[in-house]
């Protein structure tokens, strides 16, 4: 990774004398009280070095924000796999099901991962699905939105949670769930392009349309940030074709549209922008995505 | 041992369907190969094969043995396949999987005993000194479909390689290194080349859902395949088919004269491939056209 905006790119282990500010901070005349600084991603303590108690654990960039009120520091990369930490939302695939708990596949080629039936919310009123009755009969495979709960290097398998109805079960087969109900906060849908036919079209679809597409690390990032990043890949391919979509920080993206044929339209826009790395390019990738857009889709 | 990915019920079911359509999920169509791009590497005898994701190198060396004691007039020939963790962390090395040993095999039926090779020519002295040609096959990646691309690999590379000339004077046998005799293409007969066909059951008419060049993802999801060897002339060499789904007598024949079809295009693009790496490889030198060959002029 090359270091952008000229900033230092850390190695695992690199001292960073940067941080001794926020741990001990003086004392300032309007603000007496001691502040906790908040370690993100790639950061841990590490009471073997005194002199430089935090150490990270993951090459990138450093980021700290030096608000008095919260100060935080983390290292941000794009590495090759994907590393789960707290709150990540993921798509994971059921593996099968146990006396406690759910066992699903986070990425491929890994332990697999749990979600324990009291993590399992159903509905609004917060039940699980730790009884037998509400348990939601899932088959083997099916796709589970759900969130990173736990993960800690000396716990057998990461531990993942359904927070909420929001998250759960998404639509593999017709008609199974309403992919509506899904896509209030993470779902996306189609910016500007027949909004409201697009939503009618997909509800009244009788074909089995939702895929799963399978992403690089550095897509995921540009497709989770909507509004800036991932926003001229996102508009252009939505101005031609209407679709919604869910992702998962581990590489997973559950697309959705009116047609099969819409569906891989964006997924292959998607992919061949991925394949290219399009967003490297110095036009931030705009003439290669109209010249892809234009293709896969049609004028 | 690391297991293949678990495929999710959505794509499963969207690609299956999406196949009743002859729709596939990179936009192909059931009948069309992805893009094969072929390099050559600086030595004769090395080339990379890419077929969208996947990457095969073969590598052809040849070395000077005695050959075996019944078959005097012949050199020898072998192919060997090596498939590591790095094409897929399925692979283990020292514990070959089931595509293995099928791989091999079949690289064996279409080439060594589809006599693609002439090994009489490669005798140098009759029951004292043979070529040993071997032909290393490494997989780099594994996307679909690596018996088609390891077939191309080879054939590419055989047809790329150029032995060093020998001139036997009683009893001294002289290998000229490059430098002074312009080295001699190998004598291939014919060019087979494979074509596997994946099966993903019948449609709503009946109709056996055959498709060609499958991807890894494909690959998890069909119910049976076939890989017919074929060379331009539209000889078949062999046809493998071990098990997964039957397919009717009709269906066979469809896909033996689609393969032949598709053949003579992978066997021109070879072709092309080959030429202008000749080109490149003899810029400024007006000799070239003079290079030796061994084969008659047909």
């Amino acid at each position: 990774m090359s270091s952008q905006d000229g900033l230092e790119v850390i190695l695992p282990g690199d001292p960073l004398p940067q941080l001794n500010p926020l741990l001990n901070p003086e004392p300032s005349s309007e603000d007496m009280k001691p502040r906790t600084l908040r370690l993100g991603q790639g950061l841990a303590l590490s009471p073997s070095t005194p002199i430089t108690p935090i150490l990270p654990y993951r090459f990138g960039t450093l980021h700290v924000t030096s608000s008095v009120k919260k100060p935080a520091a983390s290292i941000t990369s794009t590495p090759r796999h994907y590393h789960p930490s707290p709150n990540d939302p993921v798509l994971v695939t059921l593996l099968r099901v146990t006396a406690e708990q759910f066992i699903v596949q986070l990425t491929p080629y890994t332990p697999p991962a749990i979600i324990p039936f009291e993590n399992y919310i159903i509905n609004n009123a917060g039940t699980t699905a730790a009884a037998r009755k509400s348990r939601p009969n899932l088959p083997h495979g099916s796709t589970i939105y759900a969130r990173v709960a736990v993960v800690h290097k000396h716990l057998e398998a990461v531990e993942l949670s359904v927070p909420g109805p929001e998250y759960g079960e998404v639509v593999s087969q017709k008609n199974t769930v309403n992919a509506s109900s899904k896509s209030s906060s993470s779902a996306k849908k189609d910016t500007s392009a027949a909004a409201s036919s697009g939503n009618a079209a997909i509800a009244n679809r009788n074909e089995v349309t939702p895929y799963i597409l399978t992403i690089s690390q550095a897509m995921t990032k540009i497709l989770i940030a909507e509004d800036t990043l991932g926003k001229p890949l996102l508009s252009a391919v939505a101005s031609k074709v209407p679709f919604e979509m869910i992702v998962g920080k581990n590489g997973r993206v559950w697309i959705d549209g009116s047609s099969q044929r819409d569906v891989v339209k964006v997924a292959r826009c998607f992919k061949e922008y991925d394949d290219g790395e399009m967003w490297d390019d110095p036009d931030g990738g705009a003439a290669r995505l109209r010249e892809l857009v234009g293709k896969v889709c049609g004028r | 041992m690391p297991k293949e990915p678990e495929i999710s019920l959505t794509e499963k079911t969207f690609v299956l369907e999406a196949l009743k359509q002859n729709l596939r999920v990179d936009g192909r169509d059931l009948q069309s190969f992805r893009d094969i791009q072929l390099t050559f590497g600086d030595d004769y005898g090395f080339v990379d094969v890419r077929l969208g994701k996947t990457r095969v190198l073969a590598r052809i060396s040849a070395e000077v043995t005695r050959p075996r004691p019944d078959r005097q007039f012949e050199g020898m020939f072998t192919i060997t396949t090596e498939m590591g963790p790095m094409a897929s962390p399925a692979f283990e090395v020292g514990r070959p999987t089931e595509l293995d040993h099928t791989l091999s095999r079949l690289l064996e039926k279409s080439i060594r005993r589809s006599n693609a090779l002439d090994v009489e020519s490669l005798c140098i002295v009759t029951a004292q000194r043979v070529w040993s040609l071997r032909a290393d096959v490494h997989f780099l990646s594994h996307d679909g479909n690596l018996i088609d691309v390891a077939c191309i690999a080879v054939i590419t590379a055989l047809a790329h390689f150029r032995l060093p000339v020998v001139t036997v004077s009683g009893e001294d046998i002289t290998i000229h290194p490059v430098e002074e005799r312009v080295p001699v293409p190998l004598s291939l007969l014919h060019w087979p080349i494979c074509v596997t066909f994946s099966f993903f059951g019948e449609d709503e008419d009946g109709e056996m859902i055959c498709a060609l060049d499958a991807t890894a993802q494909e690959e998890a999801l069909r119910v049976g395949d076939m890989t017919i060897t074929i060379n331009k002339n539209g000889e078949v060499c062999q046809i493998a088919k071990s098990g997964g789904v039957a397919v009717e007598a009709e269906v066979l024949m469809r896909c033996a004269r689609l393969a032949a079809e598709k053949v003579k295009g992978v066997d021109k693009m070879i072709v092309d491939a080959l030429r202008e790496d000749e080109v490149q490889r003899n810029k400024g030198n007006l000799d070239w056209l003079k290079e030796g060959k061994s084969e008659n002029e047909r």
